[in-house]
């Protein structure tokens, strides 16, 4: 049963969609590697070693050292876990409050829609960064100022998509049968709207997700994000940027793991998209 | 009698999947060839393949000839060069058919400017003789006008003199009238027929619609499984006694079962509407005048009884189908007062509203947008039992979902499967097995035969006229299609521009019309033109 489920519904993903594969492959390879931080990591991370200060890449110290003695490796694995946790929660926050309100404003119309909308209108009128360097900045810089200032941005995101997807749904004859079955709109929402507009969303969702990556490292980057001890692909960069001709290791590997990482999502994001194009009609 | 296009042999197949097997057809210069068939049988597949459109993923093979060139082996530039030059199109959808950003003058004129030496102002000039050519005078119709600004029919000429621009040898119309309406369709069709014979054009005309064909079609082709079961000369095929059975095209009539003579004395009014009156706020024009209100339904009222099956036919946008939403409670009255079963519908109360909602329901026409993809059959009838004041429990609901659907001619397993597994007419029966499971008083159909072929259209309805048999339950058809009027209902109503305009007894509306806009109607509705081999032969 599992293996015919294989067959015919994961391996045809792949077939002719190569974006999807590479990206499932990136993106897995990140979340293991932050997976595996947990249990293990080349050195105790937050371990000092003056005698292994900015030494260069070699098989002891695969990404090298940096100015304390700190592993390279082993900061890059762990500043994984912040930057999954961070980008996850927070768009996480943005589709749990943004997929309701749009839904309401659609279901709704009229004074409730115009609301939801021109709040999310006010939200957008900040560029991101700004707006979460307001938010850190005011309340003092954390790991969890950074998922809330991030997520904040994310709801009138899901809520304007969610809002313009289910709009035409509202228009099939689907939706006016259970009208006549007599379920409110909160029912049809539930059952018929958001079933049919998942896949926008999963799509969307990939995307926000690497926009969050990279705003978490922006913010980590002007030392609004995870505070030291606690490593960060962003406050690495800012730390090592200084000695970017004497150890550009110190800068290459958490900027390639930034760089790789959004690109991996990015392509999981365009696979997907790819996949639920209604053009190719699967009829799932 | 010269051969303007010869089909022989030709196969397609998508992935493997046979869809044309061995397909011979040949077309003459000046005659219209009907090519009719369920759907599904591969009518516009073939229509796609000698426009050299096939997807693809498909594998063509056999050849199609036309002035002894073999299309298949054209290289895509070399089709493009004939494509509109010697062979032609004209679609089902004349609004998708054309560019709504650029004007009707213009797209004329860029089908003469691709294929041609001729200057703009030569094109344009071109253009304006071919809108005069299709019964669109510049006088009324300028050429400056953008598709949006014209009807269905106004449209489906522009679609027709840009195919003709060229004048080609060809011409394929993929059901060019299914879209319009009776009247309409009538006056396209006479259109086809001239300039067939003055521009000597071969022309194939794919159709579900036999009528159409009989009133206009000089041989009838029959496609079936992807092959062509027999051809046939016009008069031959509609003769009652052909040989082949009409090639198994020709679906049995509908059945109408005999009324019990209790009904004669006047059963209890099920449905009673009065001054019923629906609007629209449309665009405002700028942006300090007030929005202007459209008046959809104006003062309908209409009263429908026990077991009675009532007809409601009118063009399009005459606002028969906000009438039916607004019976169904889908869309606010602006005046005017809704009885179901002697109860104010929509009632003061939410529970009470859907204790009376359980006694009207609705099938629509789009046999797949009707359900959500993403439910099995059984959700999907189950849905109206949410309207029963006591939940039924699982089980009970189950058998009540085998049970509908076994009524409606359909097997238990279809319970478990997903909407897009069932034809168009299966599709419909499960509409009408929800439409059934909370046992209403009333069931509106709001064009609910119209997207479907011949043969499944009438067992479609002979199914309805076998339940309304069984369970006395009065049935509100709403459609353009006069032969479903004339089939099913005892009386009818013809609305026009948001009002009704003539009812009575569907025998007398449909044989002595008293209504100007009633004749029209019914003197447009195609019907077959039956010959009887026993009166040619005298």
């Amino acid at each position: 049963m599992k293996r015919s489920f294989l067959r015919s519904e994961i391996l045809p993903l792949f077939h002719g969609n190569r974006s999807l594969a590479l990206g499932i492959a990136l993106t897995s390879l990140f979340i293991m590697a932050a997976l595996l931080s947990f249990v293990w990591t080349p050195y105790d991370v937050t371990a000092l070693d003056v005698s292994t200060r900015l030494t260069a890449p070699s098989t002891t110290h695969w990404f090298g050292a940096n100015h304390l003695g700190r592993d390279v490796l082993s900061m890059t694995m762990v500043g994984a876990r912040i930057s999954i946790a961070v980008a996850f929660i927070a768009v996480g926050l943005g589709g749990a409050i943004g997929v309701p309100l749009g839904l309401l404003a659609a279901a709704k119309g009229g004074l409730i829609d115009d609301i939801v909308m021109r709040f999310g209108d006010l939200v957008f009128a900040f560029p991101a960064l700004i707006l979460a360097i307001l938010i850190t900045a005011v309340f003092g810089p954390s790991a969890t100022n950074a998922i809330i200032a991030i997520g904040i941005f994310n709801i009138p995101v899901f809520a304007r998509l969610t809002r313009s997807a289910a709009l035409p749904i509202w228009h099939k004859p689907f939706v006016q049968a259970a009208q006549c079955a007599g379920k409110n709109l909160t029912q049809i929402s539930a059952q018929h709207i958001f079933p049919n507009i998942r896949h926008v969303l999963i799509v969307q969702g990939t995307v926000q997700f690497a926009l969050a990556i990279l705003a978490e490292a922006g913010l980590s980057y002007v030392g609004l994000g995870a505070q030291p001890p606690i490593p960060s692909w962003g406050r690495m960069l800012a730390e090592s940027q200084t000695m970017i001709s004497t150890a550009p290791w110190l800068v290459l590997f958490p900027g390639v793991a930034i760089f790789v990482f959004v690109l991996g999502l990015n392509l999981l994001g365009d696979g997907l998209r790819h996949h639920y194009d209604p053009r190719r009609q699967r009829g799932f | 009698m010269s051969l303007a296009l010869n089909i022989k042999n030709l196969s397609l197949t998508i992935d493997d999947t046979g869809i044309l097997k061995g397909v011979n057809l040949t077309l003459e210069a000046g005659k219209i060839t009907g090519l009719a068939g369920r759907s599904g049988s591969g009518k516009s597949m073939t229509a796609f393949a000698a426009m050299g459109l096939t997807p693809s993923r498909s594998r063509v093979k056999g050849s199609i000839l036309l002035d002894g060139q073999n299309l298949l082996e054209k290289t895509d530039q070399e089709m493009c060069a004939l494509r509109g030059q010697k062979i032609a199109m004209v679609f089902q959808e004349p609004m998708t058919a054309l560019n709504p950003l650029h004007t009707i003058g213009a797209q004329i004129a860029e089908t003469i400017l691709i294929h041609s030496d001729a200057t703009r102002d030569e094109a344009h000039a071109k253009a304006e003789t071919l809108m005069e050519r299709v019964g669109l005078p510049l006088h009324e119709i300028a050429p400056t006008r953008y598709p949006h600004e014209l009807s269905g029919g106004q449209r489906q000429r522009v679609v027709i003199a840009i195919a003709i621009a060229m004048n080609p040898n060809v011409l394929i119309a993929d059901e060019p009238t299914t879209a319009l309406d009776v009247t309409t369709q009538a006056q396209i069709l006479s259109l086809l027929r001239e300039l067939t014979e003055q521009n000597n054009i071969a022309l194939l005309l794919i159709t579900h619609d036999l009528a159409v064909l009989s009133s206009i079609s000089d041989s009838i082709a029959v496609m079936r499984d992807g092959c062509i079961a027999g051809v046939s000369e016009t008069k031959a095929f509609f003769q009652q006694t052909h040989a082949d059975n009409h090639f198994g095209l020709l679906p049995a009539p509908v059945v109408k079962p005999e009324k019990p003579a209790t009904l004669e004395k006047t059963p209890p009014p099920i449905l009673e509407a009065s001054n019923l009156v629906c609007t629209y706020i449309q665009n405002k024009k700028s942006l300090f005048s007030e929005p202007e209100i459209f008046r959809a339904v104006d003062g309908v009222s209409l009263t429908i009884r026990k077991g009675e099956h009532v007809g409601l036919a009118g063009e399009s946008g005459c606002g028969k189908s906000t009438l039916a939403r607004a019976l169904l409670g889908l869309h606010e009255l602006a005046s005017g007062s809704i009885k179901i079963d002697g109860e104010d519908f929509p009632s003061t109360t939410p529970a009470h509203t859907k204790h009376i909602r359980k006694k009207i329901q609705i099938v629509f026409q789009d046999p797949y947008g009707s359900f959500n993809p993403h439910q099995r059959v059984e959700q999907i009838i189950a849905e109206p039992f949410h309207l029963f004041d006591q939940p039924l429990s699982k089980p009970e609901q189950k058998e009540r979902v085998h049970d509908a659907l076994e009524t409606v001619g359909l097997e238990k397993k279809a319970a478990e499967q997903f909407p897009h597994e069932f034809s168009g007419g299966q599709r419909q029966r499960i509409a009408i097995a929800r439409a059934l499971i909370t046992e209403p008083e009333i069931i509106v159909f709001d064009e609910a035969t119209s997207a479907l072929d011949n043969i499944s259209r009438n067992k479609v309805l002979d199914l309805l006229m076998q339940l309304a048999d069984e369970r006395s339950v009065s049935y509100l058809f709403i459609t353009h299609d006069l032969t479903v009027i004339r089939d099913v209902t005892d009386r009818a109503f013809i609305m026009k521009q948001g009002r009704f305009v003539e009812e009575g007894p569907t025998n007398q509306l449909l044989t002595s019309p008293k209504h100007a806009y009633t004749k029209a109607l019914v003197e447009a509705a195609p019907t077959i033109h039956w010959t009887d081999p026993a009166i040619e032969a005298t």
